[in-house]
């Protein structure tokens, strides 16, 4: 059941509900005010007609022996003043003589042929005073005035439940809008959601949707270059190993010999580039991790620069034997490793690429902090600094590899355009605490 | 065909001036956006072989300024990427063709001559001059039907005259299309080949405009010399 005949259901029950209970005591409250009203009524003509025989009580005595009859101007209605032995001194025309006969004082009820009366009797000195109601006037006197208690009731119900369901389709509409747009978009569209005046309540759906759908957009885009970028350092070793396979083919002697030197010098490439591939797995799932965790950083800056191409390029500042780092050895020479090599192929083939090494204390706990720093291009094609998500930033694999060894092990990596036009990769990591 | 080779992985443009090497094309390797920006302006060249991803700068830039130079030679452009958007943006920036690596080395040949013939205006695989039939794809010349024998450098000039359609062309036009930025070569290199050319091929092959250069002479009567 949708929310809108959910809310339509109860609040239109409820609303039913309630103005039918209002109802229904308003019926018998109305109908017993009614009844009283007419009673006093009765007894305020009773007492009317005390009233004016008090006043001229000779007029009485000078009745004739036989009752004086007087034509009432509304049926249903009788009156009889009787003497305290019995005579009739007047008496309405057209009762039922058995009505009046021997009334009890007070209100009372009686029956006469098909017809009820209400009978009202007072004792005014030596006179019985009794005034009577036929109760079918009186039930149509009620009914009259509940009828026209009924009518502007019913209308304001009726009204009410329309007033109910239009508001519930107005304030449902930014709902109704928001099932819309998301039923219509295709699963690949990763936009926002716009809604047309979003009410307040709204608001933390709309961007908490909105927040979703932007980080699996960056995620989608993310994996898309790592995709490509492994797709890219796979092929390119590929595409040497084969082209030089070919010429090999077609080739003798010396030059078949060194064709196939350099298709083995792309196998060993292509070979580093699965063993980094297999590494960044691990290092994802957080599986094979050395239980070592701590490295001194002079031992670990000798096995990343040991064997490294354009080693003479490399500049080391701070090396301190008392720096030691929360990871374990390994993972840091490859990580140092990957970034001196994007820096050594990234910028211009003589110049220098610095690494420095720093404890700062100002944190807590104190961080060991390197610096990969080159010099670029002398005249830099590329406008756009690179990131380490930016394929432009050079090796994708090698980049992927030391964000996820700086994420394991709760550090970072930023990289930022420095002052030379070259790139400073800063690798932060915490210090241990035997260091 | 002279061909301009802008790679940065050595690997990779070992194995393809090789691979060129074998199918008589002369090659220029530059492995860097700004000496590739810079290669046009120094010599000619029949076709580039373009990377994008390089070192200094983006391939698509580099294609865009020579685009923007007006140079208006054919481009294959040779990369990993193999995205759909990136292969459309290639060709979008002004790229003839767009080769994925891994690739076979003979398709990558007979697309970069299919370039080169199309831009020299020709739709057959085979240029013919009166007697004289060459078909650059696979090197091979024959005068009167019969099969020539030519090495790689007098088969790059002649390809150079031919496709040149009777234009004079300038000792340095023709030099590049032989050695590209090869400085070292001596003066009269050029002169040797032409003597071995029109020795091997008839002496009205190729006519000297003194003071100009060289252009193709009229085409050699089919008839079989007596």
């Amino acid at each position: 059941m949708s929310l809108r005949q959910r809310l339509l259901a109860s609040l239109g029950l409820s609303f039913v509900a309630l103005w039918l209970l209002v109802a229904g005591l308003m019926y018998l409250h109305l109908e017993q005010q009614v009844s009283r009203t007419l009673d006093q009524r009765l007894a305020a003509s009773a007492t009317m007609v005390a009233g004016l025989i008090a006043r001229q009580p000779e007029r009485l005595l000078a009745s004739p022996p036989s009752p004086l009859l007087v034509t009432p101007q509304l049926e249903g209605v009788a009156c009889q003043i009787r003497a305290e032995n019995g005579d009739i001194i007047l008496q309405t025309s057209g009762v039922d003589n058995s009505l009046l006969t021997r009334p009890e004082l007070g209100f009372s009820t009686r029956q006469v042929g098909d017809s009820s009366w209400r009978l009202y009797t007072l004792r005014q000195h030596n006179h019985l005073i009794t005034t009577a109601d036929r109760m079918t006037e009186r039930d149509n006197l009620t009914r009259s005035i509940i009828l026209v208690m009924v009518v502007p009731f019913a209308l304001a119900l009726v009204g009410g439940l329309l007033v109910l369901w239009w508001g519930i389709q107005r304030g449902l509409k930014p709902l109704q809008e928001l099932d819309t747009e998301l039923n219509r978009r295709q699963p690949s569209n990763l936009e926002p959601v716009t809604l047309h005046q979003p009410p307040v309540e709204l608001a933390p759906i709309v961007g908490t949707l909105n927040n979703l759908f932007a980080r699996v957009r960056r995620a989608v885009a993310r994996e898309q270059r790592f995709a490509s970028n492994a797709a890219h350092e796979f092929r390119t070793p590929l595409t040497g190993i084969k082209t030089h396979l070919e010429v090999a083919r077609r080739v003798t002697g010396d030059r078949q010999q060194h064709a196939l030197e350099q298709a083995g010098i792309g196998v060993a490439r292509l070979q580093r580039v699965t063993d980094q591939l297999l590494m960044l797995a691990r290092l994802e799932q957080g599986r094979d991790l050395e239980q070592e965790q701590s490295s001194a950083t002079t031992t670990t800056i000798a096995e990343a620069l040991e064997g490294l191409a354009g080693r003479e390029r490399v500049e080391v500042q701070g090396v301190n034997a008392d720096c030691q780092v929360a990871a374990p050895a390994t993972l840091l020479a490859v990580a140092l490793r990957n970034l001196l090599e994007n820096a050594l192929k990234y910028s211009e083939p003589e110049s220098p690429v610095l690494l420095s090494i720093e404890r700062t204390a100002t944190t807590t706990p104190a961080q060991i902090r390197f610096l990969v720093r080159d010099q670029g291009w002398t005249t830099d094609a590329s406008s756009e600094p690179p990131s380490p998500a930016n394929e432009t930033g050079g090796h994708g694999l090698g980049l992927a590899i030391v964000e996820t060894i700086a994420s394991q092990f709760h550090g970072t990596l930023t990289a930022s355009r420095n002052r030379w036009g070259g790139m400073d990769w800063v690798l932060l990591l915490p210090a241990s605490i035997a260091g | 065909m002279h061909v301009l080779l802008v790679e940065d992985d050595d690997l990779v443009a070992s194995g393809l001036i090789a691979g060129l090497e074998l199918h008589h094309c002369v090659v220029d390797r530059v492995g860097t956006a700004r000496q590739a920006q810079a290669a046009l302006d120094q010599f000619e060249c029949d076709v580039v072989i373009l990377d994008l991803g390089l070192p200094d700068g983006n391939g698509l830039q580099v294609l865009s300024h020579w685009r923007q130079q007006g140079h208006d030679l054919p481009v294959l452009i040779l990369t990993a990427r193999d995205a759909v958007h990136e292969r459309v943006t290639g060709l979008e920036c002004g790229a003839d063709d767009y080769v994925l690596k891994p690739f076979e080395l003979d398709e990558l040949v007979a697309r970069l001559h299919a370039l080169v013939r199309r831009a020299a205006g020709r739709s057959l695989p085979e240029i013919s001059h009166g007697a004289l039939r060459v078909r650059p794809s696979t090197g091979e010349v024959w005068l009167h039907r019969n099969a020539v024998s030519l090495s790689r450098r007098e088969f790059a000039l002649l390809e150079k005259l031919l496709n040149a359609r009777g234009r004079v062309l300038t000792e340095d036009q023709l030099k590049d299309s032989l050695y590209g930025m090869d400085a070292g070569v001596e003066s009269n290199a050029l002169n040797v080949h032409i003597y071995h050319l029109r020795r091997k091929l008839g002496k009205e092959l190729i006519i000297t405009e003194r003071g100009v250069g060289y252009r193709l002479g009229s085409p050699v009567s089919s008839e079989s010399p007596s």
